[in-house]
This record gives structure tokens, sequence and C-alpha cells, in this order.
């Protein structure tokens, strides 16, 4: 009998040992919180736990089945890795962040209805925003408000579609919704969660964000946001058409920035896009095959993407820059950071006896056999694309290409390579025994990746992109530019508020100021002088003429005053008499 | 006779990859698709095709796209700020 311990009361209870202990003994707390989770997942029954009454509303925080296990079983793997790889950070703040944030993504994936998905939606979203700003330079500032901003959006979505769905139908409970009968309010919650999953064109907060993370907050954030996103789109929404059209665009869309960037991280993350859109993808064809498709791709993707943002960050970290026209002919210096961003690297882009071959091929076979082949040639293209990219650009600019630019690297920690090792071993370990990850799918796999014809198939794309890019390599090379994306539009939202600021108001302010100087001030002068005329006049005469009155009143009672008996006696006397008179005649 | 020359004086290690995508597209003809997703998969060296094809146009597509209207300067939003 084992009993349902909630990953996020570890990760928050962590957060708590942390900020109250010393650093140098706090940080060893993360990642047994993490291993502890890891042992909860796997040790959970399924069901429906921890149920609580509250405000008269019943919330369900542990909804433990085949598709919840399958994410927070990867969620508390990467945990594990992301905080080794985190160790030696001396920031506390960072370590509450990661550790709240990951609360918040248990929290998220173990709800059952809405109101506890957007509590802890929204821990996610605050969280993480902490992983951008913590890396404590302008440009992380700046990018975190724009993505605080731009996720408080979505989760308002999120929260008017559960409002409207609550008093259309009664219910809190999070459940899937069917294409045919979804309202309104299904479509502003599917927005909500579009947001979180950088559908596009609602995606440009992912490559304007995490570029601009910590080192180690962005490993953390490539797990978390975009795949909680995947689940909960997986739970209420499979099978809208319109996801799988949008996911096979955002497949294309990512790898065609991705060839054209620069900084190797915000390649990745447009990376992410990519890659999320095979799962988005997946969800929208909705058969039984795309699930599976879309549940091993995020559980393969989570471990290879963790492992090219810590392999990408250490470079960062070593190198001080992230952008290919800096780096260069780093391979002689940070051999084994190659290593495990290859490994990585061939993850991603499918090739067999890796992760990546044994997830994506479910989704783009899933899709060919639901009979829709042209978002089947659209991941093929992408396919094409991730290894492009990511496969051979990036290493080749970063790792070769030209001399050692001679810079000082900064020395790495032993923790960040036992991190890449744990992250590629997996990788491969996935690749070469898929039933590790298959039997954790929640429908029957019939799919079997190890045929000769999917084997030479793969290998046939990928060295022949591989020649493609050797054609290419000069047109291929990077180059220090920004590229324009969908986040040009909310930078004009925010400049439309500085510009309405600007004219109207503060012309309006100015106008007012203006003419209080001139008019009000004088106006206010006046008075003043008026009112200290009357303070003279009026006030002064009032409280000199009692000081004159008490004085002459004293000195008339000094004149009384003669010093002989006779006088006093005869006053006594008068007074006595007088008094007896009138209480005689009264 | 002279693309045999050039061939001859190239490196190994390209030589062998050479060797590699051509044994490839060789094995295509003897393993073909059991169950194709569309038509033009049972043609052998489709994929191979496909492959070469999409990367160059996708090099030449994104990096035109960059060169016309997506690239800018790094500090084009700061500029803006101002």
């Amino acid at each position: 009998m084992t009993a349902f311990i909630h990953p996020s009361i570890l990760f928050a209870a962590c957060a708590l040992i942390v900020i109250f202990l010393p650093v140098k003994i706090g940080r060893w707390f993360p990642p047994i919180a993490a291993a502890l989770a890891v042992l909860s997942v796997l040790t959970m029954p399924q069901g429906s736990h921890a149920t609580l009454h509250y405000l008269g509303m019943t919330l369900s925080l542990g909804r433990v089945d085949a598709l919840s296990l399958v994410f927070a079983h990867v969620f508390a793997i990467q945990a594990v890795i992301g905080f080794i790889f985190a160790f030696h950070i001396k920031d506390r703040a960072q370590h509450v962040a990661a550790l709240m944030y990951i609360a918040g993504a248990f929290g998220s994936v173990f709800a059952a209805d809405y109101p506890t998905l957007f509590i802890f939606w929204e821990l996610m979203s605050v969280s993480s925003t902490f992983l951008i700003w913590l890396r404590r330079v302008p440009a992380s500032t700046k990018a975190g408000f724009r993505y605080f901003l731009f996720h408080t959006l979505g989760g308002l979505m999120l929260l008017a579609g559960l409002l409207l769905r609550y008093k259309a139908t009664g219910s809190w409970a999070f459940d899937a919704v069917s294409p045919a009968s979804a309202q309104f309010y299904d479509y502003l919650i599917m927005i909500g969660f579009c947001v979180n999953a950088a559908v596009i064109p609602l995606h440009a907060w992912l490559p304007d964000a995490y570029p601009e993370a910590t080192v180690t907050g962005a490993v953390f954030m490539s797990a978390f946001t975009t795949k909680t996103a995947v689940y909960v789109l997986l739970r209420g929404f499979s099978g809208f058409e319109i996801l799988g059209i949008m996911g096979t665009l955002m497949t294309l869309y990512g790898v065609v920035y991705a060839t054209i960037e620069n900084d190797a991280r915000r390649i990745l993350a447009y990376h992410i896009v990519s890659q999320v859109g095979y799962m988005v993808a997946g969800i929208g064809i909705g058969t039984a095959m795309t699930i599976n498709g879309t549940c091993a791709h995020a559980y393969a993707h989570i471990l290879y993407k963790g492992l090219l943002f810590m392999s990408a960050g250490t470079l960062l970290y070593a190198a001080g820059t992230s952008k290919l026209t800096e780096l260069g002919g780093l391979f002689q210096r940070l051999p084994m950071v190659f290593f495990w961003y290859m490994v990585a690297a061939v993850s991603i882009s499918g090739v067999p006896l890796f992760s990546g071959f044994i997830s994506k091929t479910i989704t783009i076979a899933g899709a060919a056999e639901a009979h829709h082949p042209w978002l089947a040639i659209g991941m093929e293209i992408a396919a094409v694309g991730t290894f492009l990219s990511v496969g051979i650009k990036l290493p080749y600019f970063a790792f070769f290409a030209k001399k050692d630019p001679g810079m000082v690297l900064t020395p790495i920690p032993l923790n960040m390579y036992i991190a890449m090792g744990i992250g590629g071993f997996l990788c491969f370990f996935i690749g070469i025994y898929p039933n590790f990850l298959y039997r954790l799918l929640p429908n029957v796999v019939e799919y079997v990746p190890y045929t000769p014809w999917h084997v030479l198939q793969s290998s046939i794309l990928l060295g022949f992109t591989g020649l493609g890019f050797y054609i290419m390599r000069n047109k291929l090379k990077p180059e220090a530019k920004l590229n324009l994306d969908f986040d040009y539009f909310y930078r004009m939202v925010g400049r439309v508020v500085l510009a309405v600021a600007r004219r109207p108001v503060e012309v309006i302010d100015l106008w007012w100021s203006e003419s209080y100087r001139s008019g009000g001030l004088k106006g206010m002068l006046k008075i003043a002088s008026g009112s200290a005329w009357f303070d003279k006049a009026a006030i002064d005469g009032v409280v000199d003429g009692s000081a004159y009155t008490v004085q002459k009143i004293g000195r008339i009672a000094a004149l009384a005053q003669t010093g002989r008996l006779q006088d006093y006696l005869s006053a006594a006397l008068v007074v006595g008499l007088t008094v007896f008179a009138l209480i005689w005649f009264i | 006779m002279s693309f045999f020359k050039q061939f001859v004086c190239e490196p190994f290690l390209k030589k062998a990859m050479y060797a590699v995508l051509a044994v490839m597209v060789v094995l295509n003809f003897l393993i073909l698709p059991p169950h194709p997703h569309f038509g033009a998969e049972k043609i052998p060296g489709f994929w191979a095709f496909f492959g070469l094809g999409v990367a160059v146009a996708l090099a030449r597509l994104a990096k035109g796209a960059a060169h016309t209207f997506l690239g800018k300067d790094v500090d084009f939003y700061e500029k803006n700020e101002k």
C-alpha cells in the first residue's frame, strides 16, 4: 500500500528550507527533493487523490492516471538533472524560483479542476519570470517584463474561459472537450493554453525570453512551461483539427528562424517552438497513435532539449557569449561540452539509436496513417530543418568553422558535466531501449521504430541534409542581426501605451502645470497676501486686545494691593455685607 | 575523367561520406517502404532528393527572408525606444 505524496509539496517544502538555511547547505536539498519526487511518482497509485472542499468548491489536486504519469515521470527526472546542473549556484533566489516553478508544473499536471489548475498555472508564470530576472542584466529585466505581461494575458484568457464555463455548465471539472460541442469559453481556455504552448502567432515570448534567462533557469524553463501546456491541451483538446494545422506550421516556423538566428540559445528556443509543434500536431490529429506520439515526443524532448540548453548554457557560462559570430573553434578546449551537445543534437534530429528517432517518427507515421499526408510532409521538412540548424549549423559554427578566438574560458564546475552526462545517457538509453518509454504511454503501442525501412529512411534523409549543409555552408554563415518576429507587435502595444502617455496625457499635464504656474500661482499669492492682512488686522487685533485688557485689569488689581490691613478688612467687610444682603433679600 | 581525378584528390573523410550516401541510395533500391505514406515514397532515392532539396531550399528561403525583411540591426528595438 503506497500513499500519494504530491510532488509539489516536496518542492515547496524544499523552497522553505532553502530560504532559511545558508546557501552552502541549502543547495544540497533541491536535488534531494527532486529525487524524492521521482520516488513519489514511481510509487503513487492511480486514482483521484487529495480532494479538498474549499469555498463551496470541490478541488481535486491529485488526478493520477496514465496520461499525467508520463509527464510527471519525465518532469521528476528532469528536475533531478536540472538541480544537479544548478548545484554550483550561490544565489538562493534562483533555487527558490526554480523549486516553486517546478511545484507549479507538478500541480498543473495533477490538477483535475480548473481553479486548481489556474493557481498552479500562475505560480509557474510568476516563478519562471524570476528565472529570467535573476540573470540581473538590463536585457533580462526587460525581457522578463514582456514575458510576464504576455503570460498574464494568457492567464487571463484561461481565467475568463473557466469562469464563463462555470457559469454555463456549473462545473469546475477539467475534462476533455469534444470538438463538435466546443463553446466560446472552451476556445478561450484553449487560447490560454496555446500561449504557454507557444503556438504561433502567440509564441514570440519564448524566443524573446529564454535566451535572456539565467544559464540554469533556461534549462528548467525549456522543460516545464511548454510541456505542461502540451499536457493540458492533450487532456482537454485532443482532436481539434486546428491544432493539427497550427502544430505543423509551428514545426516549420521554428526551423526557418533557427536557420537564420545567431544566438545559440535563441536557435534552441526556436526549436522548442518547432518540436512542440510535433506534439500540438499530434494532439490535433487526435488518434491513439498520434497521442502516443505526442506523449513519447514530450518525454524525449524534455530530456534532449534540457541537454541542449545545458550544453549551450555551459558555452555561455564558459565563454561569456552564446552568439555564434563570437564563438567558433572551441572544440579543442571544450571537447566534452561538444560531445554532450552532439548527443542531444542527434537525438532532436531523429538519428537512429537516439531518443528523437523513436518518438518523432510515431507522430509523423500517425499523421500519414490518419490520412493527413500534408501534415506528415510538413513535419518531414521540419525534420530536415532541425538537423540542418541544430544538428550541424550550431555545432559547426560554435566548435569549428574558424580558429579558436582565444577568449579566456571560465572553468566549468563538475556538477554541470555530471548533469549533462545523465541527460546524455538517458537520450541514448531511450533510443536503444524504446520500451522503457513505450510502456509508459497511455495507449497500446503498435509502432515498431527499428525496421530496416525506418532506419534507412531516416539515415538517407539526414545524410542528404548534411550534404545540403555542405553545399550551402557559406550561405548559412551566422550574422549578427536581429530577426523580426511577432514580439514586434506586442512591443508595439507597449509603444502605443507610451505614445498615449506622451501625447494626450503628457500634453494635458504640461498645459495644466503651465496654467497653474501663470494663473494659479498668482492667485495663490494674492490669497496669501489677503490672509496675511486679515491675520494682522483681525486675528492679531483680537489676540493683542485681550492681552492689553488683561494687562489693564492687572494694573487696577495692583492698585488695590495697598499693603495696609485696615484697607483689606474694610474691603472684606464690604464683600461680606454684600453677600449677606444678597442672601437676605433674594 | 576529371571528375574522377578531383574525387581522388579529396580528403579521405569526405570520400567516405560520399560513399556512405551512395551506399544508402543503393540500399534504397533494395529496401522499399512496406506501407508507403504517399506514392512518391516508393521511388528509390526519393528521400535523398527530399533531404537535399529541402536543405538547400530552406537555407535559400530563410536567408533570403533574413536579408530582405526580417533582419534588422541588433539594437533595432533599443534605437526605437529613445
